[in-house]
């Protein structure tokens, strides 16, 4: 299938009207895929996905929020039986610094399909900084959360990995497997903290990390765990594993 | 996901989250002290949405959520709700709606009518 061209649109918060459009050049399709964002001060940065039409790679672009500069451009290789399979940045600000957290799967996902690469992209260049694989099919997405502690410092990132597998010419779903993972950026493990399998749910569709209780929201993280008919739990995690869940209504 | 003002005024900020699925989309406001329903904004439940031109914001409503400063005037903090609408004679459009804290309205909407439009010219 022939990929989108895309664009990111940018609006003005006070006309309330788009006031800028960015896009790739020629050779790129579905820019803009995968975004994330981060501020710190004054300054602002995206961190924007696009794939190279007709080749096994994707490009990686951290723009400059101000200028709508291009920071820099990264590209990923990867296996050709993986075109579906989306890097998932994670832009955030480290000191003064962006850096971009990068969630991938490097290997062919027919021959390895629990494995995931989670890169380290600063100006300098990009570094693996650690493996996930905890025993579960990856065929859907990704999703990944920052944590800060109670100075604000990023101490590690939830990643969660939904299987929602649909086979070639087939509009059928079978069940939804999930896993959310902690990663630790002082040790670079990952520690597996909620599964689900065999059911009709997948948690981390939604992630939001927290350092601070909110109320009954305790722990780390609070993922999202929808049901296909509506409704859903709320899950709360800490680096350890899952603390209590709340049902919310269809 | 995302934390939103104490709109229970229990001394604790809410939560807010998207459920992009079923009918239209929908966005679930949670007290956070009780983990209580504080409100459920569905757009297709709301009437009068014509902001200057005709808009369908009721498909994958609730994708993104973001706290936003006032957006509205009342001095309150808003909500920044993304969701896509796909079928129909305008095709795909992208659209960004701003929804009150107070009333659970939606007040602003920018949509991606030049999308809109290439999609009904062809």
């Amino acid at each position: 299938m022939k990929p989108r061209a895309g664009r990111v649109l940018v609006v003005d918060p006070v006309k309330w009207t788009i006031v800028r459009e960015l896009a790739g050049d020629g050779s790129e399709g579905e820019f803009g895929g995968l975004c994330s964002a981060a501020h710190t001060g004054d300054r602002s940065y995206l961190a924007v996905t696009s794939v190279v039409k007709g080749e096994p790679r994707w490009l990686l672009r951290l723009i400059d929020v101000a200028d709508l500069s291009t920071v820099w451009t990264d590209t990923i290789e990867i296996d050709p039986s993986n075109r579906h399979s989306y890097p998932n940045p994670l832009c955030v600000v480290d000191g003064d610094d962006p850096v971009v957290f990068l969630l991938e799967r490097s290997k062919a996902a027919l021959d390895d399909p629990e494995h995931l690469v989670l890169w380290r992209r600063v100006l300098k260049g990009r570094t693996c900084i650690g493996h996930l694989r905890d025993g579960y099919l990856l065929r859907s997405g990704q999703n990944t959360c920052p944590h800060y502690d109670l100075k604000g410092k990023l101490d590690g990132i939830f990643v969660s990995s939904i299987d929602d597998y649909s086979p070639p010419d087939t509009r059928l779903f079978f069940e939804n497997q999930s896993r959310v993972a902690w990663f630790d950026l002082a040790t670079g493990k990952s520690v597996p903290v909620c599964r689900t399998a065999e059911d009709t749910a997948a948690a981390g569709v939604e992630l939001l990390g927290f350092s601070a209780p909110h109320g009954r929201f305790v722990g780390d993280a609070i993922a999202v765990r929808r049901v296909r008919a509506g409704g859903g739990q709320l899950v709360m995690l800490t680096r350890r594993g899952t603390v209590s869940q709340l049902e919310f209504p269809a | 996901m995302c934390w939103v003002r104490d709109v229970d005024e229990d001394g604790v900020e809410d939560l807010a989250f998207g459920c992009p699925i079923g009918l239209g989309g929908s966005v679930f406001v949670l007290g956070s002290r009780r983990a209580a329903k504080i409100t459920t904004i569905e757009p297709s439940m709301q009437e009068g949405l014509d902001f200057g031109h005709r808009i369908d914001i009721s498909s994958s409503f609730g994708t993104q959520v973001c706290a936003v400063p006032d957006q509205d005037g009342d001095g309150l903090d808003d909500l920044l709700v993304a969701g896509t609408s796909f079928g129909g004679a305008r095709g795909a459009q992208a659209a960004l709606s701003v929804v009150s804290t107070k009333t659970w309205k939606i007040v602003r909407v920018v949509v991606d009518r030049e999308l809109a439009k290439a999609k009904s010219d062809k």
